[in-house]
């Protein structure tokens, strides 16, 4: 007997038979998981101010880089991506490679931070991490690297303060909001951004969730889970999964104002690449980044397309610069075998050449 | 005084009724000349043949039938030509109805009877209310004109949903029947369109009244819940419609992939697929401006909705000894300005300070 679609019927049954064995073994797997593992890197917390916290990783080597580098995330998602578990870990990855590491944590705005804005981020908590690593470690300059939002965040920091950046590191960092190609940027452009400031105050982390589910909704809502049945019985594996599962909804909430003038500035009126943004009362030129600059773009990106990150190298006035492109995603730059193989290694050589 | 109206109005149609009775009385064949009690001024021949006895005649006429009846002269002729009017009116539609130019079907029945619906009121004005006496006019103006509004209010709120009656019928038959999701997209719309219309300016009325914000705020909430609801429904039409033509076409191409063997050949392959044709569906979908637009108009009603919700929350909350969410707004602002000026005066004192060490001579 054949089915009408020409699917044998004995593969079929075959397959429904297996998937129910995996259930059955997954359900065991999942009532004993630990999927712990995450943000679990050694380190300490040095500074702090307000919800910001500054947090210095123990050196891993015995010398590690003279410069240290400050990692600044995006204020979406949370920081421990990079550190998803000691086995994929980007940051244990760079400690190894020797680099000298600090992390910015963000935390979790509440009501009471719906007024902060850019420039409290990037003049505020950026510019005193950089000032506490630097009278820290007596030098006039460090290194930093930025993260997605936390990418642009620092260009903006190195061009508006080059005098304190020794060398910047940008990844999958949208500067030219004006392209086509990227369905978050397409979609932040006809959003009613005041509207939703207005509305929420401090915009949720939820909010925020939705939209990124929606740039995929069946591979991110139901193909995944489909996919995950395969991984049921293999605690590992399930593990992992979690680990990413939480991340990705572990969203921390917006603040308003600077949220606002982030997506309107940026996202719609792609003033950074214009040379038109002002922070504080300082227009941000890109020229102004004189530092080497190392720009590493995802190719698969669906966040943060690579025409988004690409022009960086023209506008800055750095003659010491490079892209490096990988054929990953987003996520994949900090997670996946490549990111240990290629994208750490790249990132740890470039700096410390250019540290000594 | 109703019993004198009364019966000033019954003695006038009486009147009117003889005299015209009389007038129409034939003029040929048996009668005889002396069983004509009335006036004959619509025979010309008699007319011309003595002119001061026919407008005898006539004003006799009208002696006649306005004999109970106080008005001028020159309103009474203004009466006749209404009356006359009223007859042009009854000609019309009979004229409408005549065999040799009427045909009776549907729409040409329809359409004598919105111009019979239109002349109505003239009609009823022209062969009736002309004849009651001033008070009574006065009265019939007002209730008239008021009948007249309410009428035009009536028409102008149900006209957008009986206007559009057969197309939402249309389009409910193909949504229903043969699962189309344009169909429902449009039906949703076009709802959406008609409520603009008619219900929404209900809602959106001025309130009066020591609860007026409150009422004004319900109504809002109302309205914005509706548009919320009728957003989010073409939204998600506009989703599935994806899935659903992507499964059309997938069905489509399995079936051309199946002639030449070369189509998934397990339940894992074909969902691969079919996941990759949907990805691909959705992207193409997302990329336009119009799903941008609205992505943006679902993300509008819904803020819109929760602003409308948290008001009302606020009012219902505000006999209650509690902060409400504006307070704690103007309480974060003044914290986030004081923590800023604390900022500066630290890093100010920190430099003072650094200054004060780096000038301070040696120790003796």
């Amino acid at each position: 007997m054949e089915n009408k679609w020409n699917m044998g019927l004995e593969p079929m049954l075959e397959e429904m038979a297996q998937m129910q064995e995996k259930m059955i073994k997954g359900a065991e797997v999942l009532m004993n998981i630990n999927f712990e593992g995450s943000d679990q890197t050694e380190k300490s917390l040095v500074y702090q101010e307000d919800k910001m916290r500054l947090y210095h990783y123990k050196a891993t080597v015995k010398k590690p880089c003279k410069i240290p580098a400050l990692i600044v995330y995006a204020l979406v998602n949370r920081h421990y991506m990079m550190d998803i578990d000691q086995e994929k870990s980007f940051i244990k990855k760079l400690l190894d490679s020797g680099l000298d590491l600090y992390l910015i944590d963000w935390g979790y705005p509440t009501a009471e931070d719906r007024y902060l804005t850019l420039e409290d981020y990037i003049n505020g908590y950026i510019d005193n991490a950089i000032d506490y690593i630097r009278k820290e470690h007596k030098l006039e300059k460090v290194n930093l690297i930025g993260v997605c939002q936390g990418g642009t965040f620092s260009t903006i920091y190195a061009a508006l303060h080059p005098d304190k950046i020794k060398n910047l590191v940008t990844m999958v960092t949208p500067v030219d909001f004006g392209v086509e190609d990227g369905l978050l940027i397409k979609w932040s452009k006809a959003m009613n951004v005041d509207n939703i400031v207005d509305t929420y105050g401090v915009v949720p982390g939820s909010f925020m969730n939705y939209g990124f589910l929606l740039l995929k909704p069946y591979g991110l809502m139901i193909d995944k889970y489909i996919g995950v049945i395969d991984k049921l019985d293999d605690p590992d594996s399930m593990a992992n999964f979690l680990r990413m599962e939480k991340w990705i909804f572990d969203s921390p909430a917006q603040a308003g104002e600077a949220f606002r003038r982030f997506l309107k500035e940026c996202y719609q009126e792609n003033k950074l690449i214009k040379g038109e943004l002002i922070i504080g009362n300082s227009k941000v030129n890109l020229k102004n980044i004189t530092m080497p600059l190392l720009n590493m773009l995802a190719l698969y990106d669906h966040l943060v397309p690579p025409s988004a990150t690409r022009p960086l190298n023209d506008a800055v006035g750095s003659e010491d610069k490079e892209l490096m492109e990988y054929p990953v995603g987003h996520i994949g730059m900090y997670v996946s075998s490549r990111a240990q193989k290629e994208v750490a290694p790249k990132l740890s050589s470039w700096l410390q050449e250019r540290s000594k | 005084m109703a019993t004198d109206y009364l019966n000033q109005f019954f003695n006038a149609q009486k009147n009117m009724f003889e005299a015209w009775q009389n007038t129409f009385t034939a003029k040929t064949g048996t009668a005889k000349a002396e069983d004509k009690a009335g006036p004959d001024f619509m025979d010309f021949s008699s007319f011309q043949e003595n002119a001061m006895k026919n407008f005898k005649n006539i004003t006799d006429f009208y002696s006649n039938v306005f004999n109970d009846f106080t008005g001028s002269p020159a309103e009474i002729l203004q009466k006749m030509n209404q009356s006359m009017e009223m007859y042009n009116n009854v000609y019309k539609v009979w004229e409408n109805l005549n065999p040799k130019t009427f045909v009776p079907n549907t729409e040409n029945i329809q359409k004598i009877l919105e111009e019979w619906s239109s002349q109505y009121w003239k009609f009823i004005e022209a062969n009736y209310i002309a004849h009651l006496p001033d008070p009574m006019q006065k009265a019939y103006k007002q209730f008239s004109e008021m009948t007249e509004s309410y009428q035009n209010m009536m028409s102008n709120f149900f006209t957008p949903w009986t206007g559009n009656t057969d197309q939402l019928n249309e389009l409910a038959f193909k949504m229903t029947y043969m699962a189309n999701f344009d169909s429902f997209i449009a039906i949703v719309k076009l709802w959406k369109e008609n409520y603009d219309k008619s219900y929404k300016k209900i809602l959106n009325m001025p309130s009066i009244g020591i609860n007026r914000e409150l009422f004004e705020r319900q109504y809002d909430a109302i309205d914005k819940t509706i548009t919320f609801i009728t957003t989010y429904i073409e939204f998600f039409g506009q989703v599935f419609k994806v899935s659903q033509e992507t499964m059309q076409k997938v069905i489509t191409d399995y079936a051309e992939m199946m002639k030449s063997g070369n189509q998934p050949k397990t339940m894992e392959e074909f969902h691969k697929y079919w996941a990759k044709e949907i990805d691909k569906s959705f992207d193409k979908v997302y990329l336009t401006d119009d799903f941008s637009k609205l992505m943006s108009t679902v993300v509008d009603s819904t803020m819109e909705l929760k602003k409308e919700s948290d008001k009302l929350m606020e009012e219902y909350l505000s006999i209650l000894p509690l902060p409400k969410k504006s307070d704690m707004d103007s309480l974060y602002k003044t914290i986030y300005n004081l923590k800023n000026e604390v900022k500066v005066l630290k890093k100010e004192l920190e430099r003072l300070n650094e200054r004060s060490v780096s000038v301070q001579p040696e120790a003796k």
